[in-house]
């Protein structure tokens, strides 16, 4: 088979390019019902403060920080709640601490993976879901990406992962920037009592220093495609975290 | 934005059927195809303000080639994949075409996703090295070594014989 040879069997194999019926009435309103939920919340920008590293995991602890005393904590707590409010409206639904899968910074935007449903036939299986929003600028919420599976899959001959996976495996996404070329931000949260690290095509490892709301991760990698992440259990145990479909997100403008 | 939209669906009509084929080169499955081609028309959307001016197509080429990685990497994709692969020998057709479509969509699908962009970028749409390597995120010797391995296996799944040897020119070819 030469080149030429090839070239034919190629165009051959390809089809004849036949849209599904609705194919690009079907594009546009998928395209236009992800861009409305960001348009709708920029009214929420006179209401947006600066977000600061320092509140932003309490606001999306799993498990909420204790009550602050006094009227700094007070103002803190009273911050906290105006930020998830403000998340749940850019989801359309109350958001509860408890729904907060990973949360950390990522340039100068708050990123947080959000519980979701999962598809059906990720469900049964005890598949979950969740998706990933950013602040811009002005401290209002956008859509990354509405679907990323966690607690599904795992490396084919990973047994460890097989045998964990029922209980939780963990999440993990990682966010590309164009105008951060080699600069990743990986997501990540594993169940308690593991540890996490970040393992890099280059060679690289990173441990991952998570907290109740997981971890957000800067990596220098010109391949995230090729990131994997390494769990090791209090046995002593390890599996390889899995990237799901769709789990490098590229995204215009972290800040 | 109206106008914006009525762009976007003109490039769907002028463009899609383009894009399909290579779609269903990249994923090996028509099926398959649709999905990854609405799946890059979806996130190329917002962005389409900018992308218009420019190149969309390539732009779109390289969204699917990196979203198809992705997907691979994923066990999950990988045993679907698997398991697509490994279905009963498909309905035979009168046309042998038919037959030859669904060999070569099966030859594709055994080679890794990275190495199917390689080669149907360079042996289908017959973009260079360099311009492979640029839509691809790597580097023009990966393609040379990927496009060569690709040919390679292709021709391998395919019971065909490994022609590049003899090519005159070729380093260390026999004569």
């Amino acid at each position: 088979m030469n080149d030429p040879g090839l070239k034919e069997r190629l165009d051959r194999a390809s089809g004849v390019g036949q849209l599904a019926p609705g194919f690009a009435e079907a594009v546009l309103a998928r395209s236009r019902r992800r861009v409305r939920r960001r348009i709708m919340f920029v009214s929420l920008a006179a209401v947006a403060g600066v977000i600061t590293a320092g509140t932003l995991v309490s606001v999306v602890a799993r498990n909420p920080a204790p009550a602050k005393t006094g009227a700094v904590g007070a103002q803190l707590a009273q911050d906290e709640a105006t930020r998830l409010d403000r998340l749940g409206n850019a989801l359309g639904r109350p958001v509860s601490p408890g729904e907060i899968v990973v949360s950390g910074v990522a340039g100068s935007s708050l990123v947080v993976a959000v519980e979701r449903q999962p598809r059906a036939e990720e469900s049964a299986l005890r598949g979950r879901a969740a998706q990933v929003w950013a602040t811009n600028s002005r401290g209002v919420f956008k859509q990354l990406s509405d679907y990323i599976s966690y607690d599904f899959a795992c490396t084919v001959g990973d047994s460890e992962c097989e045998r964990l996976r029922p209980s939780g495996l963990g999440f993990l996404a990682v966010l590309t920037d164009a105008s951060r070329a080699g600069t990743v931000f990986v997501l990540v949260n594993v169940p308690d009592g593991r540890r996490a690290e970040v393992l890099t095509a280059e060679g690289a490892r990173i441990p991952v220093e998570r907290s109740s709301a997981g971890a957000v991760v800067k990596v220098r990698t010109n391949r995230p495609w090729d990131l994997t992440v390494a769990v090791s259990t209090s046995q002593g145990r390890s599996y390889q975290l899995p990237l799901p479909p769709g789990g490098v997100v590229q995204v215009d403008g972290l800040g | 934005m109206r106008d914006d939209d009525e762009d976007f669906a003109r490039f769907i009509a002028v463009s899609g059927a383009r894009l399909l084929r290579l779609a269903v080169l990249l994923c090996g499955d028509p099926h398959a195809a649709q999905d990854l081609l609405q799946d890059a028309l979806t996130r190329a959307y917002p962005r389409w303000s900018r992308l218009r001016n420019g190149n969309p197509e390539a732009y779109l080429r390289a969204a699917m080639s990196n979203q198809v990685v992705s997907w691979w990497r994923s066990p999950r994709s990988r045993t679907l994949l698997v398991a697509r692969s490994h279905d009963g020998p498909a309905a035979v057709d009168q046309h042998a075409r038919a037959d030859d479509r669904q060999v070569l969509l099966a030859a594709l699908r055994q080679l890794p996703p990275r190495m199917r962009a390689v080669v149907v970028l360079r042996y289908w749409l017959d973009l260079s090295e360099q311009q492979v390597a640029a839509e691809l995120g790597c580097s023009s010797g990966s393609v040379k070594s990927q496009a060569s391995r690709g040919l390679q296996r292709l021709r391998a799944a395919l019971g065909e014989p490994d022609l590049s040897a003899v090519r005159a020119g070729e380093k260390g070819a026999p004569r």
